[in-house]
């Protein structure tokens, strides 16, 4: 628990926090690929970072525990961008749901996407977002409509 | 003489109205024709929880709502369910303080007007909204129980005890199944009175046994229902059960995601640390640091009330069984950031169980035990009109928020009511 706690202390084992501003837009298409239905959402989007997981709970439709994974084609130490997925790094995951964002933390540019097979139809949700860095604060006035 | 009655008048009309008003306001948005959401969706989407993959924990509500109205809207029902749930808790409350024979209006006032009670519930359709306002009224339950056995003839004791550990044993498994934090908020607080309920009836020869027995029960069944804790991908079946015309509802940007509580599911426990950091990081740790104060006074005036009445000059056990059902309810405080839901909750259930103890057999503190005997001087220090007044103010003016606490969120939002009244001015 001391550990804990003088681990705490230090700020670079804190979390980090990024509010995004933007767009997402959700599709519920047949197999073949057509569009049946659309929905757009203009939420704000909070990622929370913490070691190497990311949390984003107050966006809809993209809420969710994220692990931060290297890119293959990032060169180690100068890459500004942060690749995440909800599937652990290592694990092949669930082919038919699966959810992959990235993070350019120089210009805060946030995209990210989902898609999931459910029955005869695929969920694809997108999202595109201006994000700013919070660094290890934030405030609840900033996206108090939607709370836990 | 005609002053005093006037006064009376004026404070039993205060009272009338501290009441009624929190009803009326919260039927009429609870009941009205509204397109918005009539509490936050986050809690919605709590109760909607259900065992469609599965055994989850917190599932029990959201099942028995689908099962019933699946078909067309749960989300109608769920309104009418919570706002049933609060008058039956107002009910169950003024039952305990009529049955405590405790007469002090002010002292009922405080407990009206404290933060995270009726008055602040209805005013703000917050708190009562949640599952644990189901634990408030089990636990209210077990108070008139317990205060029956207190005033029943040696005869019909046995049979009053009965009753209050059948329905103990009984009914709170199903609150378990309801929501999983009833260990942390319900359970420590009904075991304590449990015990007082053994002390003061050493020869009855179930007690004992049932204050085991219920322990093994709760602990055993919270584990089960933390190992069914579900994961990213049960929330979304749950969510996918649900009618789509309320998933559109919740999430007009997403219907077919899940969100809210069910999207929490999944959470480990570094996530639940990481929200414990929001509560300090956000600045929200100072808000909830004054409505903790205020509390614990309008608590120890009301303390120090009854227990002025009861002890003639001995100290009593009294402030310190209220002491220690608080202090073991603290836990609530690690499991999440809404801090305003645990101070509301450990507030209502102290009141409650302060006008309980009112009737208890009440034993004297061993010599010696001085430390209780500095809490009931520090007690009974808060008392008087000046302290009748501080929690008028702090009653009537703030009103605190269930979690994500900002500076703008803490006063009572009378506005809204206002701008009702601006059509006719």
């Amino acid at each position: 628990m001391g550990l804990v706690l003088l681990t705490a202390c230090n700020k670079i084992d804190l979390p980090t926090y990024w509010l995004c501003n933007g767009n997402s837009t959700q599709r519920l298409m047949a197999l073949s690929g057509d569009v049946q239905e659309t929905y757009h959402g203009h939420d704000p989007f909070m990622l929370e970072i913490w070691g190497n997981t990311l949390y984003q709970f107050v966006q809809p439709a993209l809420t969710g525990k994220y692990y931060q994974c290297p890119h293959p084609k990032s060169t180690l130490g100068v890459d500004p961008m942060l690749h995440f997925q909800m599937e652990k790094c290592e694990s092949l995951g669930d082919l038919s749901f699966s959810r992959k964002g990235a993070l350019d933390q120089s210009s805060g540019k946030l995209s990210i996407k989902e898609r999931r097979l459910s029955g005869n139809h695929i969920i694809q949700t997108e999202g595109t977002y201006q994000c700013e860095s919070l660094g290890h604060t934030f405030n609840f006035a900033q996206f108090n409509d939607q709370k836990p | 003489m005609i002053k005093n009655h006037k006064i009376s008048l004026l404070k039993f009309a205060l009272i009338a109205l501290l009441i009624e008003w929190p009803i009326i306001v919260s039927y009429f948005w609870m009941m009205g024709d509204f397109s918005v959401p009539r509490f936050n969706v986050w809690p919605i989407s709590d109760w909607l929880i259900n065992y469609h993959a599965g055994f989850i924990r917190r599932g029990l509500v959201g099942e028995l709502l689908l099962r019933l109205f699946g078909d067309s809207s749960v989300i109608r029902p769920l309104y009418l369910l919570v706002f049933c749930s609060f008058v039956i808790y107002i009910a169950c409350f003024m039952w305990v303080y009529l049955k405590s024979k405790v007469r002090n209006s002010n002292l009922l006032l405080a407990g009206l007007l404290i933060q995270g009670g009726i008055f602040h519930m209805g005013i703000s359709s917050d708190f009562y909204t949640r599952k644990e306002n189901l634990f408030l009224i089990f636990f209210a339950i077990l108070c008139l129980l317990y205060l029956q056995i207190q005033e029943a003839k040696e005869d019909y004791k046995a049979f009053w005890i009965g009753v209050f550990l059948s329905s103990l044993l009984l009914i709170a498994p199903f609150l378990v199944f309801i929501h999983e934090a009833y260990f942390f908020m319900s359970f420590p607080a009904t075991l304590l009175l449990l015990w007082i309920l053994a002390k003061e009836n050493p020869s009855n020869q179930f007690l004992r046994p049932a204050l085991f027995l219920f322990t093994l029960e709760i602990v055993s069944l919270f584990l089960t229902c933390s190992y069914y804790h579900g994961d990213i991908l049960s929330g979304q079946t749950i969510w996918d059960a649900l009618p789509f015309a309320d998933r559109l509802f919740l999430s007009p940007g997403a219907p077919y995601s899940s969100f809210g509580a069910l999207s929490s599911l999944g959470w480990g426990l570094d996530q639940q640390l990481t929200t414990l950091y929001g509560v300090f990081s956000s600045g929200g740790i100072f808000i909830w640091l004054f409505f903790l104060l205020g509390n614990a006074l309008v608590l120890m005036y009301m303390a120090s009330s009854i227990s002025a009445v009861n002890s003639v000059n001995q100290p009593t056990q009294y402030i310190r069984w209220i002491f220690i059902s608080i202090v073991i309810s603290l836990g609530m405080f690690v499991i999440g950031c809404d801090w305003g839901r645990w101070i509301a909750y450990v507030s209502n259930q102290t009141v409650l169980i302060m006008l309980t103890l009112s009737r208890s057999k009440l034993m004297s503190l061993k010599e010696g035990n001085t430390a209780f005997v500095s809490v009931n001087k520090i007690c009974n220090r808060f008392t008087g009109l000046g302290a009748l007044g501080f929690i008028l103010i702090y009653g009537l003016v703030f009103q605190m928020p269930e979690c994500c606490a900002t500076y703008s969120t803490i006063f009572a939002p009378y506005q809204g009511y206002f701008r009702l009244l601006t059509p006719f001015l």
